[in-house]
C-alpha cells in the first residue's frame, strides 16, 4: 500500500512539472497551431542556467526564467514569424531545429558534467502515515506549478494580451482585423512557454540533476497536453498529474522500462478515443 | 489511311537521349565508386546511399501523401530485429530475412497508419511519436529476451556461401537495394496512384468526392513505406554490425525528416540530394575540426573544438534555413539546372 | 467631388495563393460620410474587396498585385490590419466574424484593447445600443442566434469609433425584418458620427434602398456604377448580374 501511495504522491509531484511544461505547449499550440518540440531543450537550458547561477534556488530560477523567456520570445521574432500561416510541418521542424541548436550550444557552454541546484527548501523529506514519504522539494514544486497555472489562467482571462491570444487561437484573421498585432502576441506566447519550461527545468534540476537529459521529460508534457485537453490550461496541469501518476505506478508495478511506454499508451488511447482530452472543447479532428 | 492514333510514337528526342545517357553515366560512376575511393569514403558513400533508401519511402509518405511521420526509426528497428531473428536465430539466409522484414514492416505500417484514418495534423504527428516509443520499447523487450543486453550482433554478411561483407560488396548491395526502392517509388509517383496520393495530401475530403478510396490509399502508403524502411533496417544492421535498441532514437527519425526537407518534399531526386547533403555535413565538420580545432593552444578553442555539438548546431541551422528560405529543397535548383540543359540541348519536339 | 475621397481603390488586381484571380482592375471610391454599396452575385469578388479595404488580405493568403488603395490620400495597400483599425477602417466581416468560444463581453473588449487608450470607448455603450447584448454579456458568443451575433458584430464595429464601416453580407441568413432593424440602427448612428459605410451585398434591393451610390461587381470586375436611382432603372441588366439567388429581389426592380 505504501508503494502505491508513494507512487501516487511522487507521480503527482513530477506530474505537476509535466503540467507546467504542458501549459507552455498549450499556449503555443492554441495560438499558433504549432507543436513546440523545443520544449525539452528549453527545460534543459533552464535547468542548466539555474544551476550555473548557484545563488540558491529562487534567484537562480528567476534568472533562468528570464533568460529562457527571452530565448523563446526571440525565437518567435526570428524564426517563427516567417512561418506564419505555413502550417504544422514547417513549424514543427523549425522547433526541432531550434532544439538542436539549443542542445548544441548548451553542450558547449555548460559541458556534459551534471551540476546541481539547491532545493528551494531545506529539509529533504518528511514522513506521512502509512509509511509514505514526501520530498519537500517535490511538494514545493507542486505548489509552485499549481500557482503558476492559476496565475496564467487569470492572465489569460483578464489581460489584453490574454484576450488577443484567445481570439487569435480561435479566429486569427478576426483577431488581426480587430487590432491584435500577431507578432507581439505570439512573441508573448513563446516567451511564456520559455518561462514555464525554464521553471519546470529548474525545479527538475533541484530534484534530480541539471544536465541535458532533462529534455526527455518534455515528452510526457505532450501526453499531458492531450490528456488534459489541448485548449485548457487547467486541463494541462491535471493532465500532467494524471500522466505522472500513471507513469510512476507503471514504474512501481511493472518496472522502470515501462515508465515512458505507459505515458505513450495513455497518449495513444486519448488520441484515438478522446482527442479533445478530459477538459478540452470538442475539436473537429476529422482526417 | 493513317490516323493520328495509328501514328508511330515520335522518335526519341535529343533531350530524352541526354537523360538516358546521363542516367547510364551516373549508374556507371555509382557502381565504380568503391574502386576509386578509399575504404573510408566508400563507407561514407554507402551511408549516403542507405540514407537515401531510408528517406525515399518517408518522402513518399510525408512528401507525397502528406502524412507527417516520426516513425522512421521504429521501422528501421522492426526490420533490424526481424532480420536478426530470421537470420541469426533461425539461421536463414538474407533474402528470407529481407522478406520477413518487409512483411512485418508492412503489418506494423498498417497498424501505425490506422490512426491516420481518424487523426490529422498535430494529432497524427503525436500518434506517430507514441508509436515510435512503443515500437522501440517492444524492440527492447525483444532484444533482451532473444539477444541479451549487448544486442543482436550481426556476423559478416554471407549469402549462399558468398562473402558480401567487404566494403565494396556492402556498397553494391545497398546500391542495388536503393535502385530498386527508387524504381518502385518512381513508378508509384508517376502513376494514377501517385496522383491519388497527392489528392489525399491536398484535401482528403475532396479526394473522396472524386472517388478516391482515401482509407485504402492511406493504409497502403503507410504499409508500403513501412515495408521498405524495414528492409533498409536489415541492411543497415548488417552494415553497422549490430542492432541495439538504444540506436533507434527519435533523433534518428528526425534525421530522415531533415533529409527530405533539405532534398525536397515529394521528390525522389530530392531524397537523394538530401541524403548526400546530410551525410556529408558531419564528415565536413569532423574534417574541419581535425584541421583547425586544436590549433589555438590552451585557450578557448572555439566551436571547432566541439565537433559533436557543432554538428548538432549546424544540423539545426540547416533545418531552419531550408524550411524558411528553401522550402522546395535542393531539388529546386537542380530542376532549374536540368531545364537549362534541356533548353541548351534543344528541348522536346512537339508531335 | 470637391474633396479627396475618404477611401480610394485604384485599379487593384487581387489573387489568392493558389493562383485564383479574384479581382481585376477594380476601382471605387467612398467619400466621408457617404453610403456606398457593392452589389454582386456569389463569387463576384465582393468579400475580396472587403478584405482588401480592411487590410486583411494577407491573413487569407491573398495579395494585391497591382494598383493601390488610398485612405485619406495615404497609400494603405500594405498596411497591417491593426493600422487600418486605428485609422478608423472597421469591418463587420462576412459571417459575423465573432469568436464563438469567448463571451459576448470579451468579443466586445477585443476591439477595445486593439485600440490605443485615447481611442477606446466602453463596452457599456454597446449594451446601451443593444440591450439584449447586455443581458447576454456572459454567454458564449457562439450560442447566440444569428441576429444577435450580427448585432454583436455591428456593436463591436461601432465601439471602435469608425470613420468607415465595411459591412460584408450583413443580411446573410437573417430575416428581412431583423436586417432592416440592424441597418436602421446602423444608419442612425453612422449619420450621427459622420461615418461612411461601404455595404457589400448580394441583396440588390435592400442595398439600393440603403446606399446613395453603388458599384456592381461581376467576376472580379466593376461592370456598372452610379447612383441608386440610376441603377434601379438598369433593372434588366442588374438582374442578369445577380443570378437566380436574388430573383425575388429583382422582381421589384424589373
Amino acid at each position: 500500500m505504501s508503494d502505491f501511495l508513494n507512487a501516487v504522491i511522487s507521480g503527482t509531484g513530477f506530474g505537476s512539472l509535466y503540467g507546467l511544461v504542458a501549459l507552455g505547449l498549450v499556449v503555443v499550440f492554441k495560438s499558433t497551431g504549432i507543436l513546440n518540440f523545443s520544449a525539452g531543450a528549453l527545460m534543459a537550458v533552464g535547468g542548466l542556467v539555474a544551476a550555473s547561477v548557484g545563488h540558491g534556488f529562487w534567484i537562480s530560477a528567476a534568472v533562468a526564467i528570464a533568460v529562457v523567456a527571452a530565448i523563446g520570445g526571440t525565437a518567435n521574432l526570428v524564426v517563427m514569424r516567417p512561418l506564419l500561416g505555413r502550417g504544422l510541418f514547417p513549424g514543427v521542424m523549425v522547433t526541432i531545429g531550434l532544439a538542436s541548436i539549443l542542445q548544441g550550444v548548451a553542450g558547449i557552454k555548460f559541458g556534459h558534467q551534471a551540476t546541481f541546484l539547491d532545493s528551494p527548501v531545506g529539509q529533504a523529506s518528511f514522513g506521512l502515515p502509512m509509511h509514505t514519504t514526501v520530498s519537500t522539494t517535490l511538494l514545493v514544486a507542486f505548489v509552485i506549478s499549481v500557482t503558476a497555472t492559476v496565475v496564467l489562467s487569470v492572465a489569460f482571462r483578464r489581460t489584453a494580451v490574454g484576450l488577443q491570444l484567445r481570439a487569435a487561437a480561435s479566429r486569427p484573421e478576426v483577431a488581426a482585423a480587430f487590432g491584435a498585432n500577431p507578432t507581439w502576441i505570439f512573441t508573448y506566447a513563446w516567451a511564456a512557454a520559455g518561462a514555464l519550461a525554464a521553471l519546470a527545468g529548474a525545479l527538475l534540476a533541484s530534484l534530480t540533476v541539471a544536465d541535458l537529459s532533462i529534455a526527455a521529460f518534455a515528452l510526457r508534457a505532450f501526453s499531458a497536453m492531450i490528456v488534459g485537453g489541448v485548449d485548457s490550461l487547467g486541463g494541462a496541469m491535471l493532465g500532467g498529474v494524471l500522466v505522472g501518476v500513471i507513469e510512476l505506478l507503471a514504474g512501481t508495478y511493472l518496472g522502470n522500462d515501462f515508465r515512458i511506454p505507459s505515458t505513450m499508451v495513455l497518449l495513444m488511447v486519448f488520441l484515438l478515443f478522446r482527442p479533445q482530452g478530459l477538459f478540452g472543447s470538442p475539436e473537429v479532428v476529422r482526417p | 489511311m493513317t490516323s493520328l492514333t495509328a501514328a508511330r510514337v515520335p522518335a526519341v528526342t535529343r533531350w530524352q537521349l541526354v537523360r538516358w545517357v546521363g542516367l547510364a553515366a551516373a549508374a556507371a560512376v555509382a557502381i565504380g565508386l568503391p574502386d576509386v575511393l578509399t575504404p573510408y569514403w566508400t563507407l561514407i558513400a554507402t551511408n549516403a546511399v542507405l540514407a537515401f533508401a531510408i528517406a525515399a519511402p518517408l518522402n513518399l509518405l510525408t512528401g507525397n501523401a502528406g502524412q507527417f511521420s516520426l516513425g522512421n526509426a521504429a521501422f528501421l528497428a522492426i526490420g533490424a530485429y526481424t532480420g536478426a531473428f530470421i537470420a541469426l536465430k533461425l539461421d536463414f539466409q538474407l533474402p528470407l530475412a529481407l522478406l520477413a522484414a518487409a512483411a512485418v514492416g508492412a503489418l506494423v505500417g498498417l497498424v501505425v497508419g490506422l490512426p491516420s484514418l481518424r487523426l490529422r495534423g498535430a494529432y497524427l504527428l503525436m500518434s506517430t511519436l507514441a508509436a515510435h516509443y512503443l515500437v522501440v520499447f517492444a524492440a527492447q523487450r525483444f532484444q533482451t529476451s532473444q539477444f541479451g543486453a549487448a544486442g543482436a550482433i550481426f556476423p559478416p554478411l554471407q549469402v549462399g556461401g558468398v562473402d558480401l561483407s567487404s566494403d565494396r560488396a556492402m556498397y553494391l548491395l545497398i546500391l542495388a537495394f536503393a535502385a530498386v526502392i527508387g524504381l518502385v517509388i518512381h513508378n508509384i509517383m508517376h502513376s494514377g496512384h501517385g496522383r491519388a496520393l497527392e489528392a489525399v495530401k491536398a484535401r482528403d475530403v475532396a479526394a473522396a468526392a472524386c472517388g478516391i478510396r482515401v482509407r485504402r490509399v492511406k493504409l497502403v502508403v503507410w504499409s508500403l513505406s513501412g515495408a521498405m524502411i524495414a528492409v533498409a533496417g536489415v541492411l543497415q544492421a548488417y552494415l553497422i554490425g549490430a542492432a541495439t535498441f538504444e540506436y533507434y532514437t527519435l533523433d534518428l527519425a528526425i534525421t530522415s525528416v531533415a533529409v527530405i526537407i533539405v532534398g525536397g518534399l515529394g521528390s525522389l531526386g530530392g531524397s537523394l540530394l538530401g541524403a548526400c547533403f546530410v551525410t556529408l555535413v558531419p564528415v565536413g565538420i569532423n574534417r574541419l575540426s581535425e584541421q583547425y580545432g586544436g590549433q589555438v593552444g590552451g585557450q578557448d578553442q572555439g566551436l571547432l573544438a566541439h565537433p559533436l555539438e557543432l554538428q548538432t548546431i549546424v544540423y539545426g541551422v540547416i533545418i531552419i534555413v531550408f524550411v524558411i528560405f528553401k522550402p522546395e529543397g535542393l531539388i529546386g535548383p537542380a530542376r532549374s539546372a536540368g531545364r537549362m540543359v534541356q533548353r541548351a540541348v534543344g528541348g522536346a519536339r512537339h508531335a | 467631388m470637391p474633396d479627396a475621397p475618404l477611401l480610394e481603390v485604384d485599379g487593384i488586381d487581387v489573387a489568392y495563393a493558389g493562383g485564383a484571380h479574384a479581382l481585376a482592375g477594380v476601382s471605387l471610391s467612398v467619400a466621408a460620410g457617404e453610403r456606398v454599396g457593392i452589389i454582386g452575385a456569389n463569387g463576384a469578388g465582393k468579400t475580396t474587396v472587403a478584405r482588401a479595404v480592411t487590410c486583411v488580405t494577407r491573413a487569407f493568403r491573398a495579395t494585391v498585385q497591382r494598383g493601390a488603395i488610398r485612405y485619406d490620400g495615404v497609400d494603405c495597400t500594405a498596411w497591417p490590419a491593426y493600422r487600418g483599425l486605428r485609422a478608423g477602417i472597421v469591418s463587420i466581416p462576412e459571417g459575423r466574424g465573432i469568436i464563438p468560444n469567448m463571451t459576448v463581453e470579451d468579443n466586445l473588449r477585443l476591439v477595445l484593447v486593439g485600440l490605443p487608450r485615447n481611442q477606446r470607448s466602453n463596452v457599456t455603450e454597446a449594451f446601451a445600443m443593444y440591450p439584449v447584448l447586455g443581458e447576454r454579456r456572459r454567454s458564449m458568443a457562439g450560442l447566440l442566434s444569428g441576429g444577435e451575433q450580427q448585432m454583436l458584430a455591428v456593436a463591436r464595429a461601432l465601439l471602435a469609433r469608425p470613420r468607415l464601416i465595411v459591412a460584408d453580407e450583413l443580411s446573410l441568413g437573417l430575416a428581412p425584418r431583423i436586417v432592416q432593424e440592424l441597418l436602421d440602427g446602423l444608419s442612425v448612428r453612422a449619420a450621427g458620427e459622420g461615418t461612411a459605410i461601404l455595404l457589400i451585398e448580394q441583396a440588390a434591393v435592400l442595398s439600393l434602398q440603403f446606399v446613395d451610390r453603388a458599384y456592381i461587381l461581376d467576376q472580379g470586375r466593376v461592370v456598372a456604377s452610379g447612383s441608386s436611382s440610376e441603377l434601379r432603372e438598369l433593372g434588366d441588366m442588374t438582374a442578369r448580374y445577380l443570378g437566380v439567388a436574388d430573383l425575388a429581389g429583382t422582381e421589384e426592380l424589373l
